[in-house]
This record gives C-alpha cells, structure tokens and sequence, in this order.
C-alpha cells in the first residue's frame, strides 16, 4: 500500500470548501489597543491611557422569525445588532424554514453544512484506502471494500461527531451560533460551501486555481481569505486531515512488519510529522484559491461579516467543536481501517501486485 | 578523548611501529579464512565499513580462537574501547600487555583508553615508556633541544609532532593547562609574540573548514593565555561536542582570564547551566555518554546506546545530557510518559540543566500539557534567556492558554534576538504568525515553534 501523502494530500485539498469547521484558540478575554503604529491584542487590559478600540465590528445578523415560542427555562437567543447598523443587503426571502426558538445540535450541524457535506468528506476520505483499478486482484479489492464500507459509513461517523459536538458546546452557545447560521447571510454562504464540495465543481476550481497566477484576486478580497483562514484554522486542519489518513498507513504498514525489522512507533510517528511541512504549504495555498473560488459570489462586505461571525465567540466555539469532533472522528477511524486493510490483504500482497503491474503512480 | 587525539594516535602508531616490535609485526603468516588473523582482518574491515557491531563480535571470536594473539587482543581491546564496553576493552589491554610488555602499539592504545576513561597519569607513563625506546640521540634531541631546532624536526617527522600534540592534547584534559602550554613552546608549537586568536577567528570569519578552524583555536588557547575570547569560544565548541570536561576547563580558564565582569556572570552561568555546576561529570562516564550517542545516532544500536546511558548515569547521576537520550529513546517507543518520566528525574538530578528543562517543555507541549510546559520552558528562559527555540515553545505553551500578552513578549524577543544574531529566515515562520496576530488578533491554530540553532555552545540534545 504505497499511496501515502501525495494521495492523502489531493484527498484533504477536497476538504477545504468546510471553511466554517475551525479549531480557534480558546475564545477568552481579549484587549484591543493601539501602541503607536500597531494595534496590540492582550489578555491583560491596555496600560492607562492607551486608546481602546472596539473588537473587530461585527455586522448585524438579521434574524428569521419563526412562529416557535422560546424554551421558557433556557436563556434568550443572543440578540441582534440594531437594523440600523446593517452591513448587508436585506436577506433574500428564506428558502427552508428556519426555527427561532432554541437551537438543536442537529439544526446546527445541518445549517452549517457540516452534515450535508459529510459523505462527500467521507467519500473522499474512504478513497485513500482504496486500491487503484487493476492494482489488486479482484478478490482483494471487494475485501478492501468491504473494510473501507464499513468504517466510513456516514450515518454512524456523524452520530460520533454529534454526540462530540453536544459534550463540547452548551445550549447557550448553540443558541448564540443559531442566530448565524439561521440568517440568511449564514445560509447562503452555507449553501455556496455545499455547492463547491460537489464533485464536479472541483476542476471548475482546479481552473480557477490557475487562472490565479495570471491574474490574481484583488488584494482586498485576498487579506479577507486569508484572515478567513486564520480564524478558522483551514489550512492546519485540512493539513492534520491528510496527515491522518497518511500516519494511519505508515502505522499500520509499521505494524505488519515482521518484529525484527519493525520500525518503532515513535520514529512512523516522526517521519508522519516530516510530511507536515511540505504538505502545509501545499495546503496552505490550496486552501486560499479554494476560499477565493468558494466566496467568490460575495460582496467583501459579505464575506467580512462572515469572516468576523467565525472570529466572534460564538464562531470560534462552533468552529473549535466541530472540527475537534470531525478530526478525532476521522482519526480514530483511519486508524482501524488501516490496520483492517492490511489485515485483510498484508502489504506483501500490494507490493507483489504493484511489482507484476509495473511501476504505477499512485492515484 | 578527541577525534584529534584518536586521529594523533593513529598517525603516532605509524610511527612506533617502524623499527620496533609491534602487534602487527609478530603474526607475519597469511591469515587462512576462519584463523584468528583472518577473523582481526575481518573485524578491522567491519570496522572501517561502519559495521561497528560485527566488528566488535568478530573480534571476540577471533580473541576466542586465539587467547595469547596479541593482534586479537588489541583489535578486541580496541573494537571494545571503541564500543563503549569497557571492562572488556581493559581486560584485553590487560591480557594484551601481560603477553607483550614493551609492545609500543599496545602502549598507545593503552594511553588511548586510559585518556578515555579519565586516568591521564597513566596515559603519560605509556607515552613515556614508548619515547623511551626511541634512540637516545633522538630522546636527547626531542627533549632538550632548544626549540628553534625543535620546528624543523617536527616538522621533518609528523609522526613525532603528533606525539607532541597527543601529549598537550591528555595534559589538557588533564586540567594541566600550564604544563600544556610549557610543552607547546618548548617544542615550537606555538610560537611568542604571535596573535593566534586573530588568525582564528579570520578562519572563523572567512569560511575555514571546521577542523582548520578548531586546530586555530586549540593553537590560541596554547599560546596566547590572555586570549580570553578564544579560549572561550573553544571551551563552547568542546561543550557542543560533547567533551564536558575539557569544555568546563576551557570556560572556566577564560572566565578567570577576562576582565570583564559581564563575561565573567556569563561565563558562570554557563558552567551552571550547560556544564553542570558543581556537578562535574567523571571522564567515565562522560565517554560512555558520547559512546552511547553514537551508538544511538549513527549505529541506531538502540539496545546497546540505553545500557550506555544507564550506566553513565549509574557513574554521575547528575549528569543531565544522557536522560535527554533516555527520554528520546522512550520517544522512539511511542512512550511519552516515559519521556517525560525521564526528563523529570533529569531536571531533579540536575535542576540548573537548561537544555533538559528545554526537552522537558517541549515533550509537555507535545502532549499538550500547557501549564506544565509553560512552567518547564519559563524555566527554560529563565536559566538561559537567548534560548530562540525554548521561548517560542513557551510562546506557544502561553497562546494555547489564551495568554496573548505573553506570547506576543516572548515572541518579540525570540525573533528579535534570532534576527540580530542569524537573520531573519531563522524564525521567518513565528515572525509571520505574529504579524497576523498584531494584525487580525487571535487565529484558530497555535504558533510554530521551530527549533533553530542559533548559538555556539548551545545546540546539543
């Protein structure tokens, strides 16, 4: 089984249209002022007489009313800002129905287009395991299949990353992200994440992603992608996914070999953490002609309101379970399907395979 | 013992083995396959193809086979030497000289190995013993004549100008330094009135290959004892090699020969916090030490690299550098706990150990322990505040604890001190991350943390 990073990496590249999924420092107290020609971010209050300035402006969020009554024992959704201060057009009118009342962990997850993108996550990530046509014999293949199947079955990885989700936000916070995701602004750009994800959008950016280097996207739509991805954590986390899947091989292939010629976990475990940094900055480029593809529809304006939802409390707690739940999810599977995989058909059976086929490229 | 001195020894065995009677010299015949010459054959072979542990295994059959072969012996003492395992290198030596007593090559290598192992009186006596079986007229000229004729001599003959330096080389380790430099200029070594330190650090500046450079500063110590800068660049440099020894008396020879009071705290501290303080450590087990690194590092022997450490330890526990090797080792395993276990034990026996409250840090913040590896690296810092990699650790350790404040300080003064000393490229990574954080506040993910080697002295472990 030789598709390691390479493959694991075109993999996690899919991954990134989940921009919302973000695993962001620990959302405590934070000071804003300025010291001269920087602005200084700090845990502890400003010394006397620095200029204060406010957080980073969040735009209002219109809220959908629906006709639900509030839980009379949980705390009130988090309020709106005043309409005045609106940064965004008038919401088209909501295409679902959309509740008022307290969130749900499974509301959230669905408008957030965590659940609806799941089984292409799943999709794509199950791949990796799979051997490449004519690489195995048939039988082999169907047994590969079948372990793969039942591992990366989306019903029950979901109900994992749920059941994570609830043990990690309250129903306060999942009340403060609803007002969000309900909004229409919140829909749409989930709506346009769900459409990028679709496998046959993807050489539509892979063309897009070209079309970059001639002419590049203006500078301030790029800062916004990139603070987009500094806040959400895109990048490190679609790199983590891939190294996942890449150190759930290289351990298994570990594990199979015979005692005296093992290597020894800690040193699989290094060599996993040597991809990182060439993967990273794959990735890390990947991730910003995704972003810039993906939001492409939006206004700046728009985008920067999304971008300063996911910096806010409420942003930063849903992203930070999430993508906790997903990562732990995918990693403790990848895990047990490696080592099934080459259970059920040892890595003798791959090399001999690939020796008779000739030498192939990964896929 | 240097790899100059192991490199003088080898040159000096040419020497002694013209004209007199020697190891090699007594079993003439043509080895058959399986005879004890053909398996020393084979063993030196293994050796110089890098396949350190056949040799040494070969050696012992080829010992085995042959108890009253002087060569086996020697080859067995010296694959053993060479291994760390040194009860059975000394009773090789021991067999090897009881059947050969005025063996020349047998003498050198028991000076070899009594350098190795801290007994330098004894490595003196055997280099005198084989100057004594040189002709008289050659003793008479190599000890009294005036040194101006001692240059061209030397010169004529590199073997004799290698035993020179491996006689300065063990006084050196011997803490003798006087003696050292007497014998420096009384051979012509080193020559009065002439700036050695300058043409080092020209070599340094000016791109000398790293031997060239250190055989200029070994010169400066010789012969310019008010140097202070050099010896102390020198006494670093061994501290880096590993030669705890040799590097404390270097550091602490500079720090008494400086005039300024700021080299001098710097100089203490750096005995305390690198060297062990008042802990030294005993040449034994520092040999082991260096021994079993290699046999870790470049043999990847990991059986036999943790029964070296061990017993290093087991010779100076308060030696930090080997449970550094200890926890790496359990690392190796995928045991982190026992990392940390062991670096624990390390910073108990030795709690002014900079470099192990570093890998201390570090392993705690692999597991994610932020408070634990803010309190280890904050030590870290603390005992050495140039510590570029210790701080960016700590930086990180702050962030993950929502402690902006803190990470922005340490940040600042890691790329700040990393670009003043090494530019910017060192820590181009942690100065971007900052930048965005000035720029945009707290991101999703934690800061890097690279490691990079920015100073002289400090970069082992």
């Amino acid at each position: 089984m030789t598709r390691g990073p390479k493959r694991a990496l075109a993999t996690a590249l899919t991954l990134v249209t989940l921009a919302a999924l973000a695993t962001p420092a620990h959302a405590l107290e934070v000071y804003r002022w300025i010291e001269g020609a920087t602005v200084v971010y700090s845990d502890q209050p400003p010394p006397t007489g620095a200029v204060l300035t406010s957080l980073p402006r969040r735009a209002p969020l219109p809220v959908v009313t629906a006709p639900d009554a509030p839980r009379a024992d949980t705390p009130p959704p988090v309020e709106a800002a005043p309409a005045e201060t609106a940064a965004v057009p008038p919401p088209p009118a909501p295409d679902v129905i959309v509740r008022a009342g307290p969130a749900t962990f499974d509301e959230i997850l669905e408008l957030s287009g965590m659940r609806p993108q799941l089984p292409g996550i799943v999709r794509a990530l199950a791949a990796e395991y799979l051997p490449a046509a004519g690489q195995l014999s048939e039988h082999d293949t169907a047994l590969v299949g079948q372990v793969v199947a039942r591992h990366f079955a989306p019903e029950r990885l979901y109900a994992v990353i749920r059941d994570d989700f609830r043990r990690r936000v309250d129903h306060k916070g999942l009340d403060a992200m609803a007002v969000w995701f309900r909004s229409p602004i919140g829909r749409r750009i989930t709506a346009l994440e769900i459409a990028a994800s679709r496998p046959e959008v993807a050489p539509k950016i892979d063309a897009y992603a070209a079309g970059l280097k001639t002419s590049p996207a203006p500078a301030a739509r790029l800062e916004l992608v990139q603070r987009l991805d500094w806040v959400t954590g895109t990048s490190h986390e679609t790199t983590e996914l891939g190294l996942s899947i890449a150190g759930s091989v290289a351990r298994a292939a570990a594990a199979a070999a015979p005692a005296e010629r093992r290597t020894r976990a800690g040193l699989v475990e290094r060599r996993v953490e040597e991809m990182r940094g060439q993967m990273a900055a794959l990735v890390g480029q990947n991730v910003l002609a995704q972003m810039l593809y993906v939001y492409g529809p939006l206004s700046d304006a728009e985008l920067k309101e999304y971008v300063d939802f996911l910096a806010s409390p409420p942003g930063r707690a849903y992203g930070r379970a999430a993508q906790s739940a997903l990562l732990r999810v995918v990693r403790e599977v990848a895990d047990r399907t490696a080592l099934e995989v080459l259970r059920a058909v040892p890595p003798q059976r791959w090399v001999s395979a690939q020796k008779a086929a000739g030498a192939t490229a990964p896929r | 013992m240097t790899a100059r001195v192991r490199v003088a020894l080898a040159i000096a065995l040419a020497f002694v083995s013209v004209g007199t009677g020697t190891a090699g010299a007594q079993e003439q015949r043509a080895p058959t396959p399986e005879s004890p010459g053909a398996l020393v054959e084979r063993a030196r072979a293994a050796y110089a193809q890098g396949r350190h542990r056949e040799a040494l295994e070969t050696a012992r059959r080829a010992a085995g086979a042959a108890p009253r072969s002087l060569s086996a012996l020697v080859a067995l003492g010296g694959m053993a030497e060479f291994m760390g395992e040194f009860d059975e290198a000394y009773h090789a030596y021991a067999q090897a000289q009881a059947l050969a007593p005025n063996d020349n090559v047998t003498r050198y290598r028991v000076a070899s190995f009594a350098t190795r192992i801290g007994d330098y009186d004894r490595a003196l006596r055997e280099l005198d013993a084989i100057l004594g079986t040189q002709p008289k007229s050659m003793q008479f000229f190599f000890r009294w004549a005036p040194a101006f004729l001692q240059k061209p001599l030397l010169k004529r003959s590199p073997a004799l100008e290698q035993f020179v330096a491996l006689q300065i080389d063990i006084l050196m380790e011997k803490g003798d330094v006087a003696e050292a430099r007497r014998l420096a200029r009384r051979h012509a070594i080193v020559d009065s009135g002439r700036d050695y330190c300058a043409e080092a650090d020209a070599k340094k500046t000016g791109g000398g290959s790293a031997d060239e450079v250190f055989k200029a500063f070994r010169l400066a110590v010789l012969g310019q004892p008010s140097a202070a800068d050099c010896i102390w660049w020198y006494g670093q440099w061994l501290t880096d090699e590993g030669y705890m020894r040799l590097g404390r008396l270097m550091v602490e020879e500079s720090t008494r020969m400086t005039s300024s009071q700021e080299n001098k705290n710097s100089g203490h501290r750096f005995v305390r916090v690198r060297l062990g303080g008042p802990r030294p450590v005993a040449k034994r087990a520092e040999s082991l030490f260096l021994i079993a690194k290699q046999r870790y590092l470049r043999d990847g022997d990991v059986e036999g690299a943790a029964r070296l450490f061990d017993e290093s330890l087991r010779l100076s526990p308060t030696f930090a550098r080997p449970y550094s090797y200890k926890a790496r080792l359990a690392l190796d395993d995928g045991d982190r706990e026992g990392a940390v276990r062991w670096l624990r034990r390390g910073v108990e026996a030795d709690p002014d150990s900079w470099r192990t409250w570093h890998n201390l840090g570090k392993v705690l913040l692999a597991a994610e322990r932020w408070d634990e590896a803010e309190h280890a690296l904050a030590k870290t810092v603390d005992l050495f505040p140039d510590d570029v990699g210790g701080r960016l650790a700590l930086a990180r350790a702050l962030y993950a604890q929502g402690k902006w404040d803190g990470y922005r300080k340490q940040t600042e003064y890691a790329v700040g001190f990393a670009r003043g000393c090494c530019g910017a490229d060192v820590v181009k990574e942690p100065a971007g991350f900052l930048d965005k954080f000035q720029r945009w506040g707290p991101g999703a993910v934690l800061p890097p943390t690279p490691d990079p080697r920015v100073i002289l002295g400090w970069n082992q472990d």
